[in-house]
């Protein structure tokens, strides 16, 4: 048995599975009633485990305007020691099939999106998106936030869940063909929420209270953001457990920790400190205010997107004051570690070449060469939002760490 | 505290350029508070949360701009700079590059040369990627395994690039230095080809002094010319002189024979010297003067090239009675080049130094020579170890100079003072406490336009009782006149 | 003789000699430069018997 040629089998076969997915919008339900294995007492977050005492202070305060939203306590100060009390299962989104952008909070009673790839039948979930400002998923818990959360699930859900029944969303097509018009689909979203907002439109406005929901989406930029995760999940999970595959399959962090996970060793977190994101700040906030790197949507960058696909959204590197030339040399160095190219992302300045897909962690260590994650800036106290916009990159321990543990698994 | 708003109409401007407006006018005097930002809904509220109070009714595509300054003098400045930034889309970019930046910065009408002194080990991939991307490089940085020199001056010699060095201190491209180098008053078309540092600096220094001005010096470095480098580089920087150079002089330490002979066939009619240092012969081959030393090198050059017959060398001074106890020459420099080419006028001499850099194998000594008649290069590897090259920090030669004139036994002290870019701003720091029991001899090799200043080191060491002299040659000479 | 091109400097290293490519006014670049970063030994074995680098 040669294990080099094993390893490349593996791959090839990890590689076609992400590329040929499909990711389609079917369904929107309660957490508690469609993600398997939610109870009552299970709390997801963002990022690999972490325990909640040691969690960030945005991603605290989420968990407990969280559980203020379930009407599990009156108070932030109770929800606090009910987090603390040792009820409540806390589990990475990513372990029970789902994902969620920033504190990532998901709890039974919240609306999520169900995203089916329908050759392999894997289904992923993600919670609704906010918005911008006061929201809960950066730790804001006033009145506003609740309200709104309150609105979202007694309209928004409940609405889209109507709409996509009657006409399921393809995902994947709404992310080729936004990236071809600018979006990079970590921090630009603007083409793709349009493009979703007028796929559902002539459904969602025969709604008694379509406009609304319309109006809401229709304000949102990053709308798509709460999409796109889920389905770049979808097209991920089939890929995990392939014997000897050394492909990245999950790279999330949660404030403290960035964990990372590949396909030939299933079920194991490899981690390391996260980065605070360095970039360009809104007015008022700088360097020093920013937290550590937190959200499960570095499964953009996982599948390509993202940092990786910058040449084809070239102001975002505007944020770290870089040119188009940085935008191409993002994504050219994501070539240097990727297994291939997408066949259905493709990337127009590069003449139309597809987006590096499948991570390697053999590449990442003999190059030392990381994949650069666009990110939103948050600030380190809960409550007060994005403070601006940038980069940052996964720890290069967690690719040492993988390839070690792999060595041990199969005897090298 | 003032604010004043702006609105723009009709424009499509990217968040995140708006966002570097943003940040740029927040630079400017008296403001407090900058923001540029589309007024959607969450942009208002955005704005009213960190304290602006926009006006009411703005259409969510417009632009607004918000101003908070400390007086509306200022808001108004900063507003007028707003528009303008937006109307011409220009922020700073990084101006920061890498190597990878190297092709687009490079224009078809320039002479790039990537200047490298990192450490040795990084030195191959830069090298390569330079080469990659068109420019010739300057490599300062010294060792460099010989292997890894031979594939690089191989690429760089199919390319039509100049790989000059490992370890070469000076280059001269088209009248200007890098690295260590003179500023040169003489305008001129001599080409210097050199596998030493501070050989091409006296050599370049000296042809200055005497009317002959240099247009190109190639440092090849000092393998460049021995096996199994076998002078690609030399060989190039002599096809390239031959067709811009009205004269070429070539400064080198123990070239490989037929690397030798291949050169001086190659030199063929234009007026030429080579000056191989250490060397006892003197001989004319085709139109190329042979020898030794760089002072008899420029003198034929000159000769040559109708300049006159001879340089201009510098009366001994007046001989002093010396003591019969003192007995040792204790010569310690800075330039490798210098220290050898003293070393084979002292042996011509009859003066035996041993070195630490010695020309001849016999006279090779370690750490342990107090006792001996010396010439000591303190830039050798052994010396440096981690400290700065003494071209750069003189003080540790300098004081061992001081100590050493301090003892009864030593007659002759023989040391090299080296101005110009690159080396330090005061050369003879650290001398102060110099003494002249023993004879104290210098060379300064520089020119009058150098920035140390000339004559006021020159008047220093004067005063501290050093005999000083223009040419290092003759500063040997000297020294070694004083040893019987 | 042959039309002389443009000097251009791009300096990688230390900025020890860029006054002197200033006081001469030649045009040049500084160039950011960073040692690669070292690759562990046990990375490195694993790698070499994985076939690479």
């Amino acid at each position: 048995m040669d294990i080099v040629e094993e390893i490349e089998k593996a791959n090839k076969k990890a590689f076609d599975i992400m590329n040929r997915g499909k990711a389609i919008l079917k369904d929107f339900d309660y957490a508690g009633k469609v993600i398997p294995g939610m109870k009552d007492n299970t709390i997801l977050h963002a990022g690999p485990p972490i325990a909640y005492a040691d969690m960030i202070d945005p991603m605290k305060a989420a968990v407990q305007g969280a559980l203020m939203f379930e009407g599990k306590a009156d108070s932030l100060e109770e929800a606090d020691r009910m987090a603390r009390s040792g009820d409540f299962d806390f589990r990475p989104c990513h372990e029970m099939n789902s994902v969620g952008p920033m504190a990532g909070i998901i709890t039974p009673g919240m609306y999520v999106a169900v995203v089916e790839n329908p050759e392999f039948g894997n289904k992923t979930f993600c919670n609704l998106h906010e918005g911008r400002g006061k929201i809960l998923r950066f730790g804001a818990t006033g009145k506003e936030v609740l309200d709104r959360l309150k609105w979202m699930n007694e309209n928004l859900g409940p609405g889209l869940k109507e709409v996509v029944r009657k006409k399921p969303v393809d995902l994947k097509n709404i992310a080729a063909e936004a990236v071809q018009m600018g979006d990079e689909l970590h921090q630009r979203y603007r083409a793709s929420s349009l493009l979703f907002l007028s796929n559902i439109s002539d459904n969602l406005l025969e709604l008694p209270n379509g406009r609304e929901i319309f109006k809401f989406i229709a304000e949102k930029e990053q709308f798509f953001l709460n999409l796109a995760m889920p389905a770049m999940k979808a097209l991920a999970d089939p890929a995990d457990g392939i014997k000897y595959s050394t492909l990245v399959t999950r790279m999330t962090r949660n404030g403290v920790n960035f964990g990372i996970q590949v396909s030939g060793l299933k079920g194991k977190w490899f981690t390391g400190k996260v980065e605070v994101p360095v970039g360009l700040f809104f007015t008022g906030f700088s360097q020093k205010d920013a937290a550590g790197d937190f959200g499960d949507s570095a499964i953009m960058e996982t599948l390509g997107l993202g940092g990786l696909a910058s040449a084809a959204a070239p102001s975002v590197t505007r944020f770290v004051g870089g040119s188009v030339k940085d935008a191409i040399r993002a994504t050219e160095l994501g070539y240097k570690i990727t297994y291939g190219e997408s066949k259905d992302i493709l990337i127009p300045a590069l003449n139309f070449r597809g987006v590096p897909l499948g991570i390697d962690i053999l590449k990442v260590n003999e190059t030392n060469i990381l994949p650069t994650i666009n990110t939103g800036i948050a600030h380190k106290q809960a409550g007060i939002g994005q403070i601006g916009g940038g980069i940052s990159h996964p720890p290069l321990k967690a690719f040492n760490d993988a390839l070690k543990d792999y060595a041990a698994t199969y005897g090298i | 505290m003032e604010e004043k708003y702006q609105i723009i109409e009709g424009r499509y401007i990217d968040s995140v350029l708006l966002m570097q407006i943003s940040r740029e006018i927040e630079k400017m005097q008296g403001v407090s508070k900058a923001s540029c930002m589309v007024a959607t809904a969450e942009n208002i509220s955005f704005l009213e949360m960190v304290g602006f109070h926009p006006p009411t009714g703005v259409s969510a595509n417009s632009i607004i701009i918000a101003i908070q300054a400390e007086s509306a003098q200022k808001c108004e400045e900063a507003i007028n700079r707003a528009v303008h930034l937006i109307d011409t889309g220009i922020v700073q970019h990084k101006t920061s590059y890498t190597l990878d930046d190297l092709p687009d910065l490079i224009a078809p009408d320039d002479f790039p040369v990537v200047f490298i002194s990192t450490p040795g080990e990084y030195v191959y991939d830069i090298v390569n990627k330079s080469l990659d991307s068109g420019a010739n490089v300057h490599i300062f940085s010294s060792n460099v395994p010989t292997d890894q020199e031979l594939r690089l001056k191989t690429k760089g010699a199919s390319k039509g690039l100049f790989v000059m060095g490992p370890d070469c201190g000076t280059s001269i491209i088209n009248g200007k230095g890098l690295g260590f180098s003179n500023a040169l008053e003489t305008k001129g078309d001599i080409g210097i080809i050199g596998s030493s540092g501070t050989g091409i600096q006296e050599l370049s220094v000296l042809m200055d002094r005497n009317g002959l001005g240099i247009s190109y010096a190639i440092g090849v470095g000092s393998n460049d010319l021995k096996e199994p480098i076998n002078g690609i580089m030399s060989k190039q920087a002599l096809n390239f002189l031959k067709e811009r150079c009205s004269a070429i002089a070539f400064v080198c330490k123990n070239p490989d024979p037929s690397v030798e002979r291949a050169l001086l066939e190659s030199l063929g009619d234009i007026p030429s010297v080579f000056i191989s240092l250490g060397r006892d012969e003197r001989y004319n081959t085709g139109n190329t003067y042979v020898t030794g030393n760089i002072d008899d090198g420029v003198s034929h050059l000159m000769s040559k090239i109708g300049k006159g017959h001879k340089i201009q060398q510098e009366p001994f001074p007046k001989m002093r009675e010396i003591s019969k106890e003192r007995k040792l020459l204790r010569g310690f420099f800075v330039g490798g080049s210098l220290c050898y080419q003293a070393q084979a006028i002292l042996h011509g001499m009859g003066v035996h130094v041993y070195s630490n850099a010695p020309t001849d194998n016999q006279y090779k000594v370690g750490k342990d020579f107090d006792n001996l008649n010396v010439c000591i290069d303190t830039g050798a590897e052994e010396y440096v170890a981690g400290k700065p090259h003494p071209m750069i920090d003189p003080v540790s030669r300098n004081s061992i100079l001081v100590k050493e004139s301090g003892r009864t036994d030593v007659r002759v002290i023989l040391f090299d003072v080296i101005l110009g870019y690159g080396s330090a701003e005061d050369p003879i720091a650290g001398l102060d406490q110099i003494r002249s029991g023993p004879v104290l001899v210098a060379s300064i090799c520089g020119t009058e336009k150098d920035i140390q200043g000339y004559q006021s080191i020159r008047r220093r060491l004067e005063d501290k009782g050093v005999v000083v002299f223009r040419s290092a040659s003759r500063a040997a000479e000297y020294a070694g006149t004083m040893m019987r | 003789m042959k039309e002389e091109k443009k000097l251009k400097v791009f300096n990688v290293g230390t900025g020890w000699f860029v006054k002197a490519l200033e006081d001469q006014g030649i045009e040049y670049y500084n160039l950011d430069w960073s040692p690669p970063a070292k690759i562990d030994k046990d990375i490195s074995s694993i790698l070499k018997k994985l076939g690479r680098k």
